[in-house]
């Protein structure tokens, strides 16, 4: 049986050693996810309410396209976010734990000021 | 002016929004700012979702969502009849989860405290809590725009 961490392992040899994968965006109801193979990021444009009930939905999908492409960099942009409250923290942080073997970066796009307090409060941006 | 409203519902997550959507709903009343709104919002997720997630385990249960506004000020509570805090104190900490399997941030009652006046919390093992949150929204003065003791802007007179 495959387990979570062999996913995680695998995706860490694909970064190192697969190749750039192509470009493709995959459409939701409730956000995009765009895979840039030139700068090995995935950009999640999230238009949603972020909460314990949608977070679930959002990460299943972010990591199966994390795997598929072998990304080392996820980019979440905010932009368009209706909502957000501490499961979205989580999220974030879970993601982060996902690629930090692999040296990437998470990027946070389009952070409103309410979202910004809410960040700092979490002591995400150290 | 007093009113207040009761929400009786169903531990299911996809109620979350919906108990957000209602008590920002019925506080319109006070015609809050964009940012009294999203704090009410945001503070109440949390205490929704720590009713469903530990109170109830995402088990079956029936959250009641408690709202009173009385002049400016809002009292929202929200009670489960689910297994209880053991260590209130503890469950306050930032960063505490009693679900680190599940990518909880531990963030819940921080973002209570943060985004509301004043956070309490009344729980009993096995019987269930209650968290009682009270904002004090700015007032308005006769133009309606919002002023506040504090940081009255002479700069424009």
């Amino acid at each position: 049986m495959k387990t979570k961490k062999d996913d995680r392992i695998s995706a860490f040899f694909y970064a190192q050693h697969g190749k750039i994968g192509e470009d493709t965006t995959e459409r939701m109801e409730f956000m995009d996810i765009e895979y840039n193979g030139q700068r090995r990021a995935l950009i999640v444009r999230l238009d949603a309410e972020v909460d314990h009930h949608s977070a679930a939905q959002i990460r299943e999908s972010v990591d199966a396209q994390f795997l598929r492409t072998k990304a080392n960099h996820i980019i979440f942009d905010f932009s368009s976010l209706q909502f957000m409250d501490s499961s979205g923290i989580g999220l974030i942080m879970g993601r982060y734990r996902l690629i930090r073997p692999l040296d990437g970066k998470i990027v946070l796009a389009g952070v409103s000021e309410q979202l910004d307090r809410l960040m700092s409060l979490s002591g995400i941006y150290k | 002016m007093k009113n207040e409203m009761r929400l009786l519902f169903d531990a299911h997550s996809s109620n979350e929004a919906f108990a957000r959507t209602a008590v920002a709903a019925f506080v319109m009343q006070l015609d809050p700012t964009l940012e009294e709104i999203s704090d009410i919002k945001t503070a109440l997720s949390e205490a929704v979702t720590n009713a469903i997630v530990h109170g109830y385990e995402e088990a079956e249960g029936v959250v009641e969502v408690h709202c009173r506004v009385e002049g400016r000020s809002i009292t929202v509570s929200v009670t489960d009849t689910g297994k209880g805090i053991a260590d209130i104190q503890k469950a306050m900490e930032p960063l505490y989860t009693g679900k680190p399997e599940a990518e909880r941030s531990g963030m819940g009652f921080t973002v209570m405290e943060a985004f509301m006046d004043s956070v309490s919390v009344q729980s009993i093992l096995n019987e269930g809590t209650t968290v009682t949150m009270e904002k004090q929204l700015r007032a308005h003065d006769a133009r309606g725009t919002l002023f506040s003791a504090a940081e009255t802007n002479h700069s424009e007179a």
